[in-house]
């Protein structure tokens, strides 16, 4: 996936770049394992070397608005709770849901996703849903 | 004759191209050698954009030259100006870590 991405990403590079360059980047990748901090330094330099290209600037506000809109409309959606914060006092459950699915029950108030985290924080700990897309159908069809 | 050029004239883009250029000092290295040497002088993961944008820049400024491809890969090597600028830096870093140990040890 991340190697992808990285080829994917060595198309920002300015056109003489990548005449010159591109065989031996990519051979360069396929020896090395790719990380995602891999495909933002490629993305990062590519931009810097297409900094003076008015039409690739022109091309990336549109990008970058067209971005800005999509998540927009995302978070314009209504709220899910997919994270809490959950205080040492609080009562906890954890119990599984079937279909890799978590059940937490934190004062009452359940949340469900697949791959939950836990993070320390101040006076107790934090727990943040990965699959906030289950999360929304889930509670979509709750509400049915 | 083309006058010869610092290293800090790259800026902030000084540090990847002098690790570059002391990766070569040993003699020719294709791009992944010198991210497995790069890793194990500093500890560091030199990211593949950062090495091929201090690359281009060496190479523009003919500091480093490319040799015909080896199986698609392609080894670069220190050019006599690559290593005059390598030995200036050096110099340079040598007089900075003196002093600045000799502060360390007054202090």
């Amino acid at each position: 996936m991340m190697r992808r991405l990285a080829s994917a990403a060595l198309r920002l590079y300015p056109k003489a770049w990548r005449e010159r360059y591109w065989d031996e980047f990519v051979v360069m990748l396929q020896g090395r394992e790719v990380r995602a901090a891999d495909v933002f330094d490629i993305v990062r330099v590519a931009l810097r070397a297409q900094g003076g290209n008015m039409a690739f600037r022109r091309l990336l506000g549109v990008g970058l608005a067209l971005a800005v809109g999509i998540a927009a409309g995302y978070l314009g959606r209504p709220y899910v709770p997919t994270s809490r914060h959950v205080l040492a006092s609080d009562m906890v459950r954890i119990e599984s849901a079937g279909d890799d699915l978590v059940r937490l029950t934190v004062q009452g108030e359940v949340i469900e996703g697949r791959d939950i985290s836990f993070f320390m924080s101040d006076g107790g700990f934090f727990v943040a849903l990965h699959d906030r897309e289950a999360a929304l159908d889930q509670m979509l069809s709750g509400h049915k | 004759m083309k006058k010869l050029e610092s290293l800090t004239e790259l800026g902030r883009f000084s540090e990847p191209a002098l690790l570059i250029l002391v990766s070569l000092a040993d003699g020719p290295k294709h791009g992944h050698a010198m991210l497995l040497d790069i890793e194990a002088l500093t500890g560091q993961r030199l990211g593949p954009g950062t090495l091929y944008g201090a690359i281009t820049r060496l190479e523009e400024r003919a500091w480093i030259q490319p040799l015909p491809a080896e199986d698609r890969r392609r080894p670069y090597k220190l050019t006599r100006d690559g290593h005059r600028v390598l030995r200036l830096r050096l110099e340079t870093l040598r007089n900075v870590t003196r002093v600045g140990q000799a502060r360390l040890a007054d202090a």
